[in-house]
């Protein structure tokens, strides 16, 4: 088994640890980043929902604000973003570079994105369930967690599942600024040293974290789905 | 109980607007069954809404449940009195991530009601309605009627004085729906409970309404008690929807789909004789024919009963010596029947 593994990935048995650390830059990245868009992205995607025409705090000028500006940062490539972002990233975290660096573009990368999934995932709430709701004497903001966000689980859920899956991808461009992970890794050893065992270890690894979320994401979907 | 006082609602769409509710003034009494009929656009579903105020009103007043006027209230005074208000839908409305139990709960919840005392008035109502046991059942595992019956506990959580019934049955079939009307009969006369139907068929209005209205394009051209709207239909709309509940309209077409049957010798008569009032207690046609030595083939007989009364009538050829046929028309006119003479033989 070792002997396999050592013919199979030659460079691979020398940077376990490396290899290791590189993962949990990855995580931390993704749970860090995936935690803070997941919760713009809703108050966002929420927003969109109520404000457009014919939900139930209509506003014109809010919704017209917000879908431009999603719309403009959405088209921006994220590579470019990374750049961008650089002044901005240091006044909120104090660093631009590093996985701690990488948070705030991965964060405005992704939220635009989850914010329109989010928004497409609430517009199948049927409307008679938001009228029910009124006549019953539910609050805006009672309508929103116990009729939208409760209704919607399953569909929040595959969102976030195909959202989380995308931000793997962005973190790996992430390590262009230093920003370490298994992109960075990759890269480092597989590309510019020519050691491609190291890049197939790395698609293992990022292969294993998609399933987690596929497989973990279709559970909820399954036991909230009725 | 719920006045309406020059209610209009118009929606403005990519500039075009259009009128919806216009001018409609109504009074619905406490504690009775009152029926709004309508063609489907006719804007019944948006007067409906503005009774409860999920549609407000551009102008006019809502006066609901104890004097309250609903178009002067805070949006959180509003929120409140809509609670007082229960309301079900065509297509049920319920939560389908939610249980059974849960859906009915739902009311109840963020009011300050401890949760065993939730459950327990969940179960009440689910008892009131008979699906016990379907507590723990999700809407997607019941029936159409099971459904409404759901929806019905639901509204009734809050213990409303009043309950709006938008086209409650149109999605239902027809035993079903009799047993939903039959339902809405026991709590109206059980709890005292004041419901407004919205429906654009006939039959609901006529098995359970005490008053009804007509609305047609957004305006209210005839209501009064469903008994005297259906007797005495005044506007063209009306009496389409009388027509189409009876069988008496077939006669119209009666001579021209079967000639042979309408093939009438001379001095026959082919008649329609409609109850025109309460009270037809008397076997008018077998009176007519002994007293004035006619007879009468009967084609088409269609009574029912509305509030008690009967209504509708008989369609046939009368035959007998000319002015014998002339006199017994004019004594069962006498007695407040409709005559109309279709064809002359």
């Amino acid at each position: 088994m070792a002997d396999l593994f050592n013919t199979l990935f030659p460079h691979v048995a020398s940077k376990l640890d490396e290899l290791w650390i590189s993962t949990l830059q990855t995580l931390y990245m993704m749970f860090v980043s995936g935690g803070i868009a997941f919760l713009f992205g809703i108050i966002l995607g929420v927003t969109l929902i109520v404000t457009k025409q014919g939900g139930i705090l209509e506003n014109k000028s809010v919704f017209g604000i917000l879908d431009r500006l999603i719309n403009v940062f959405r088209s921006i490539p994220f590579v470019i973003l990374l750049a961008a972002l650089i002044p901005f990233s240091r006044f909120i975290v104090g660093t631009a570079i590093g996985t701690t660096g990488a948070i705030v573009p991965l964060v405005v990368g992704t939220v635009p994105f989850f914010s329109r999934q989010v928004e497409s995932a609430l517009s199948n709430v049927d409307n008679g369930l938001v009228e029910a709701a009124m006549s019953m004497g539910s609050s805006p903001l009672g309508i929103i967690f116990r009729v939208y966000l409760k209704e919607s689980i399953p569909s929040l859920v595959r969102v976030s599942q195909i959202t989380a899956i995308s931000l793997i991808g962005l973190t790996a461009m992430a390590g262009a600024i230093g920003g370490g992970g298994l992109g960075d890794f990759a890269i480092r050893y597989g590309h510019q040293r020519g050691q491609t065992d190291v890049t197939y270890i790395t698609i293992v690894v990022i292969l294993l974290m998609v399933s987690v979320i596929q497989k973990g994401g279709n559970y909820i979907i399954r036991k909230t789905t009725h | 109980m719920i006045k309406l006082e020059h209610v209009s609602k118009t929606f403005e769409r990519d500039g075009v607007s259009f009128k919806a509710v216009d001018d409609v003034s109504l009074e619905i009494k406490k504690g009775e069954i009152f029926g709004i009929i309508g063609f489907s656009g006719a804007g019944k579903s948006t007067l409906v809404r503005c009774i409860n105020l999920l549609e407000i009103p551009d102008k006019g007043s809502v006066v609901s449940v104890d004097g309250l006027n609903l178009t002067a209230l805070s949006p959180k005074d509003l929120r409140d009195a809509r609670a007082g208000i229960g309301m079900i839908f065509q297509h049920f409305n319920l939560m389908p991530s939610r249980t059974v139990l849960e859906n009915v709960i739902y009311p109840l919840s963020h009011k300050g009601i401890k949760k065993d005392e939730q459950r327990k008035r969940a179960f009440e109502l689910l008892k009131r309605v008979d699906l016990e046991s379907k507590a723990n059942s999700y809407p997607s595992e019941l029936s159409g009627g099971q459904k409404q019956r759901v929806a019905i506990a639901r509204a009734l959580a809050s213990s409303p004085k009043v309950l709006l019934c938008d086209e409650a049955t149109s999605a239902l079939d027809p035993q079903t729906t009799h047993e939903i009307l039959g339902l809405l009969k026991e709590l109206n006369a059980e709890l005292g409970i004041t419901i407004v139907i919205i429906t654009h068929e006939m039959a609901v209005v006529k098995d359970i309404c005490s008053r009804v209205a007509v609305l047609e394009n957004g305006h209210l051209v005839e209501q009064g008690s469903t008994f005297e709207v259906f007797a005495n239909p005044k506007e063209n709309i009306t009496q389409n929807f009388v027509k189409a509940a009876s069988n008496l309209s077939k006669a119209e077409h009666l001579s021209s789909d079967y000639p042979l049957i309408c093939d009438l010798k001379p001095g026959e008569k082919f008649v329609r004789l409609s109850y025109r009032g309460p009270g037809v207690s008397e076997p008018l046609i077998s009176l007519m024919t002994h007293r004035f030595n006619v007879t009468m083939n009967i084609l088409y007989a269609d009574v029912e009963l509305v509030n008690n009364s009967p209504i509708g009538g008989t369609v046939g050829i009368l035959s007998g010596r000319y002015e014998d046929v002339e006199n017994a028309l004019i004594y069962i006119a006498g007695k407040n029947v409709n005559v109309e003479v279709l064809k002359n033989g």
